[in-house]
């Protein structure tokens, strides 16, 4: 019974991160309706950067997480102007295409630049555990946590409340009628594009510290950010939520007692299995998207 | 206030306007009629920003405009309430009136002109908290012309308001236009239903394929014999 | 079919045969081993993106590839080594492998859309990856299957191969080039072009996707068996996403969508990076880099790009502007209505009543023209409702409707906005949803079909906005549109390609009339995109003839047309009527309604609450009173 405890608890700490991941891509497919098969990515890259700033200035852990967000969001701000925006008004298949050949050149240039071994960032925080009742955590994992709800609590309120985050949602509605609201819609479009960027940065360098980094490890990430946007449904922040709770605890379930070799099926099982089943997933409304 | 010269717009290959030019009078109402396709909604497109002539100049209260972003035409006074109302569905009645004064930053006057927008608009209080997409036709080209007037505008563009509605709405929404020019409001009005526009409007211009074939007062419009023909259904 | 982007030049079809005796007679010339081993692997590439290429031809982006490829590999390499099997029933074993996974697949995944597509795509790839490294038993995991025996005990060296592999690659294209200049490539193309258009001329998009897919998969699975047998080991190592990757870039550079796009694609993908020497790490990241630049700047591909400049460039050498520059827009909507000729003639009433008959085209005529019932008694019913009911959510679009249309009528649905009409077209033609509540058509139950069903029994509908193949011309949209009620199997398309070309010819021919019929002869070479927005509404009337409608459905014909258009109109439906077709028309210019409509139905917030003759109508209290002048309490306060 402890094991299984244990087993949801890793599983709740690591869909949490799936969750943000899930809320970044939620930004750029459900808001934007841009398919963003290079979200893994702004993962993998930021957990880099984490890495090398980490490791050859002293900076503290928590700076060296923000910086490498905000260069994280601010690649992704060139990326959005030179690659998007000229496509934007194509079908939908040419930026699919265009950001599976951004994914597949980031992977690849950071393979060269940085080895493909993987790369153990050391841990800023104590490796002891603390015990609570008969479950194990340690620091890190509780600031992972605690770090992740914030931010996703944090996105909410400003996509809700703010002026540019009603801006936001009035572009991605109606373009033309936002612009003659006086929007100016190409920064809109940049903002969110970065914004989705930097909360997938930011989930990257959180886990960083407790799994290695390695430059192929995009990849399986935006897959499974997809799979949460998919069964949370298109647009949904709560069912990003949901769905990546749902996925962390069924990987790490999956993985302790039926077979580790399958863990990253379980992603693309539930993928197919929801699409197929119910298409608009379990909290979203109609999709928008091909 | 509003003079445009010589305006040539191409959308690609496609010579939409051909050397238009016309002016709009501080608070006159004036009206621009003509068939689908014959390029009103392009004039307007043109004025707002949306679109940019490769000839000629627009000038706005004795600015010009031609080439200038949408959104500093908007905060101009220069607002355009487009076509097909184009309400944000998925955001509250609220929310939309909200992005009306986006580009505004004078706190107290927005609150007083919302107070003016509900009276005129009493429905829009009424559903304040709800979702502008399940508003019926009539109640969205409200909520439309609501969030244009938050953006404070010294002209209004009107784009085909009644296109769509039924006949007893129709007559609604031309009561609402004709209360706005009374207050004061210059409106350079879109319609396709010339009549309408004709017993609305103090002068008008008809355009065909892209050029200005007619203009005058409407009461002269009204006898012309073409537009008669043409546009008024014989 | 005339294709503006892709030109017809004659001299492609002698340098074909060129190349293929080049490609005959090479190996024995070339004495350079790794040459030929290149070619091997171009040509395998080349089937790989040739069939990829099919699902682009219908508008499907696969990221999955490689399953069927490996599987073919697996199921060919097991066969042979485990169960000594010999080559060619596993060889063709492994393609029908392939195409059952492809139905599997295809039946599960086809409804989806675009981006999900590719996902779920995607998903197969990768799980079939984890099987094949995971299930030892069977595939011998990361282990491999090695000493794969050759086709044949004579196959030594390369030569053997390559001669396999070129009769291959020449049997599948020309396939595919016939399938191109056939029923099933037109219908393809009109999907990929508009979907929804096409689906309401009858072009059922499941099956061409599915037909699609399950080539797609034959040829990727036969191509698999060909690797196994010539690389003779296999390992999961092949069903990596970087194979997958190349296989889009060859297509999506080489022209997609064409069929000498892939092939280029292929060769300059297999040949360059060996010319190049360029190390393994460098090339994935070449790849992601040429796939953005591609989409960037020439999204239709890199041969098509260059084609289509090379051509301008010596049509402005040679100072002739192209055919369908020369066309001017016409001036005046006025212009282009008086040019109709507006005799009726025998070609016409035929093309309309699909009574056309070429020789020895019985086959495909025979069919459909049995099951059209020409009804010209008026009193007969051809569409009844019963207890229609839509509901969206909570709101109650469609209350217990019950309606009837009468054979060879023009009957008018009118009503406020909301009222429910579009809802109600949209549930008669397989659009939108039915709650509850029957639709007989001819006594056939009409309920669970989909709308390119409906369209090949005769029911046919317009939009409200304007849906046209805009990419294609004035013409070959309406040739298009009749490939709906053409009978398209595969095995006319491959094996009976005289048919084919007549099935074209009698298209083109029905194309001709109702082109002249709605005016727009003139206009036949000019791409439908540059029309003036009466001659698209006219245009798009002519396309829903031309798939020969029994019952024609008109949303919002009238919108945005002038006084004159309007008037124009008027007389086209009712020469439309004249020919037996019976007419529904959702409306709100009143000018139209009461001038060609024998009766009337109103709506008003769901239910029907008047019906008769228009002028009946006209003075109905309760019409007037829900539609024309009713004071709503919404009315917005003007005193302040």
């Amino acid at each position: 019974m402890v094991g299984f405890l244990q087993h949801l608890l890793n599983g709740l700490l690591i869909g949490g991160i799936y969750a943000l991941m899930g809320i970044g891509l939620t930004l750029i497919f459900g808001v934007m309706n841009v398919v963003n098969f290079a979200h893994g990515q702004f993962y993998m890259l930021a957990a880099f950067a984490v890495y090398t700033i980490f490791t050859l200035t002293g900076v503290p852990y928590p700076m060296a997480l923000i910086i490498s967000a905000l260069l994280v969001a601010l690649l992704a701000a060139i990326i959005e102007r030179l690659l998007l925006k000229p496509i934007r008004n194509e079908p939908i298949d040419v930026s699919m295409l265009a950001t599976i050949g951004l994914s597949i050149f980031l992977a690849n240039m950071a393979q060269i630049i940085w080895d493909p071994t993987p790369k153990d960032i050391g841990l800023p925080f104590s490796l002891l555990g603390i015990q609570v009742g008969p479950i194990s955590l340690t620091p890190i994992r509780v600031f992972v946590l605690v770090s992740a709800l914030l931010i996703i609590v944090a996105s909410h309120l400003f996509l809700q409340r703010t002026k540019v985050g009603k801006a936001i949602r009035a572009t991605f509605q109606d373009r033309e009628a936002a612009a003659l609201m006086g929007v100016n819609t190409d920064f809109i479009n940049t903002f969110t594009f970065s914004w989705g960027a930097g909360i997938a940065a930011l989930a990257g360098g959180l886990l960083a510290p407790i799994f290695q980094v390695f430059p192929t490890m995009g990849a399986i990430v935006t897959a499974k950010s997809f799979a949460v946007v998919i069964v949370g449904g298109l647009g949904s922040f709560p069912g990003a939520i949901l769905a990546g709770l749902l996925l962390g605890v069924a990987e790490s379930l999956g993985a302790a007692y039926i077979s580790s070799g399958y863990r990253d099926a379980i992603a693309f099982i539930l993928i197919i299995v929801v699409l197929l089943l119910r298409p608009t997933g379990l909290l979203g409304k109609e999709g928008r998207v091909g | 206030m509003l003079q445009i010269s010589k305006v040539d717009v191409y959308y690609g290959n496609v010579h939409a306007l051909k050397d238009v030019t016309l002016h709009v009078n501080e608070g006159e109402l004036v009206t621009l009629i003509g068939a689908n396709g014959a390029g009103k909604s392009t004039v307007l497109k043109t004025l707002s920003g949306l679109v940019e002539p490769r000839h000629g100049e627009i000038t706005f209260l004795g600015q010009r405009i031609d080439g200038r972003s949408v959104a500093e035409i908007v905060r101009r006074g220069l607002v355009h309430c487009p076509e097909g109302r184009r309400v944000f569905s998925d955001m509250t009645i609220g929310d939309n009136l909200d992005l009306g004064t986006y580009s505004r930053s004078d706190k107290d006057q927005i609150t007083a002109d919302k107070t003016r927008v509900f009276d005129l608009f009493p429905i829009l209080k009424e559903r304040f908290h709800q979702r502008a997409g399940i508003l019926s036709g009539g109640e969205q080209q409200m909520l439309a012309i609501g969030r244009a007037l938050l953006a404070r505008p010294r002209l209004l563009l009107l784009d085909e308001p009644s296109l769509g509605l039924a006949p007893i709405l129709v007559e609604q929404i031309a009561e609402i236009i004709r209360a706005l020019h009374l207050r004061g409001t210059t409106i350079l009005l879109n319609e396709q239903n010339a009549e309408m526009a004709l017993r609305l409007a103090d002068r008008g211009y008809v355009l065909e394929t892209g050029r200005v074939v007619l203009e005058g007062p409407s009461k002269d419009l009204f006898q012309n014999e073409h537009v008669k023909k043409a546009y008024l259904g014989g | 079919m005339t294709r503006p982007k892709e030109p017809v030049i004659r001299p492609i079809q002698y340098s074909i045969l060129v190349v293929l005796a080049a490609a005959l007679i090479a190996p024995q010339v070339v004495d350079d081993q790794f040459v030929v081993r290149l070619a091997i692997q171009a040509g395998v590439f080349i089937l790989l993106a040739s069939a990829h290429n099919l699902l682009m031809k219908v508008g499907l982006l696969s990221l999955g590839p490689v399953a069927f490829y490996g599987l073919g590999a697996y199921v060919s390499a097991i066969l042979t080594t485990r169960y000594e099997v010999s080559f060619l029933p596993a060889f063709l074993a492994a393609g029908i492998a392939a195409t059952v996974a492809g139905w599997i697949i295809g039946r599960l995944t086809l409804r989806l859309r675009t981006a999900y597509f590719v996902l779920v795509t995607l998903g197969f790839a990768e799980c079939f990856r984890l099987v094949a490294l995971n299930w030892i038993e069977v595939t011998n995991g990361p282990m491999g299957i090695a000493a794969i025996p050759p086709p044949a005990p004579w196959f030594t060296g390369y030569l053997p191969y390559y001669y396999f592999i070129l009769l291959l690659v020449a049997l599948v294209l020309f396939g595919l080039y016939c399938i191109e200049h056939s029923t099933i490539g037109r219908g393809m193309l009109a999907l990929r072009e508009n979907e929804m258009l096409a689906q309401s001329v009858g072009i059922s998009s499941f099956r061409y996707m599915m037909l699609a897919a399950l080539l797609s998969s034959f040829i990727m699975g036969l191509a698999g068996s060909f690797y196994a047998h010539f690389f003779q080991f296999l390992g999961p190592e092949i069903l990596v996403f970087d194979l997958t990757i190349t296989i889009v870039v060859m297509v999506i550079a080489g022209g997609r969508a064409t069929l000498a796009g892939p092939v280029l694609g292929a060769i300059l993908f297999t040949v360059l990076p060996e010319l190049l020497r360029t190390a393994q790490e460098w090339r994935m990241a070449i790849f992601g880099l040429l796939l953005m630049i591609i989409m960037l700047f020439m999204p239709d591909g890199i041969f098509p790009t260059l084609n289509r400049l090379a051509l301008r460039l010596i049509r402005d050498r040679l100072q002739r502007r192209p055919q369908t520059d020369a066309i001017s827009t016409p001036d005046s909507e006025l212009q282009v209505l008086t040019e109709r000729k507006l005799t009726l003639n025998n070609e016409l009433h035929k093309a309309l009543s699909g009574a056309f008959v070429t020789n020895g085209s019985h086959l495909s005529r025979s069919n459909h023209v049995g099951s059209r019932v020409r009804l010209r008694d008026r009193s007969e019913s051809l569409l009844v409702s019963k207890d229609l009911c839509v509901y969206f959510g909570g709101v109650h679009a469609v209350e217990r409707i019950d309606l009837e249309v009468k054979a060879g009528e023009v009957l008018a649905i009118i009503g406020p906005n909301g009222a429910g009409k579009t809802t109600m077209l949209n549930a008669i033609t397989g659009f939108g949803p039915i709650t509850s509540g029957k639709i007989w058509y001819q006594d056939k139950i009409l309920n669970k079909l989909q709308p390119d069903e409906l369209a090949r029994q005769g029911i046919v509908r317009t939009f409200q906005q304007t849906s046209l193949f805009l990419k294609v011309s004035v013409r070959d949209n309406l040739v298009l549109a009749h490939t709906g009620s053409e009978q398209a199997t595969l095995y006319t398309s491959l094996f009976r390609r005289d048919l084919s070309r007549q099935i074209q010819q009698e298209a083109e021919v029905v194309a001709d009339c109702i082109l002249e019929f709605i005016g727009l002869k003139s206009y036949g070479a000019l791409r439908a995109g540059k029309l003036p927005y009466g001659s698209q509404r006219l245009l798009e009337l002519g396309i829903a003839l031309a798939s020969q409608p029994q019952l024609l459905l008109l949303d919002e014909p009238a919108a945005g047309l002038n006084p004159a258009e309007v008037n124009d109109l008027i007389s086209l439906i009712g020469w439309i009527r004249d020919e037996g077709i019976t007419v529904v028309l959702v409306e709100h210019d009143m000018k139209l309604v009461m001038g060609i409509s024998d009766r009337v139905v109103v709506l008003d917030d769901g239910k029907k609450i008047a019906e008769g003759s228009p002028d009946e109508i006209r003075t109905d209290d309760r019409v007037i009173e829900a539609y024309l002048g009713k004071r709503s309490e919404h009315a917005p306060n003007i005193e302040s």
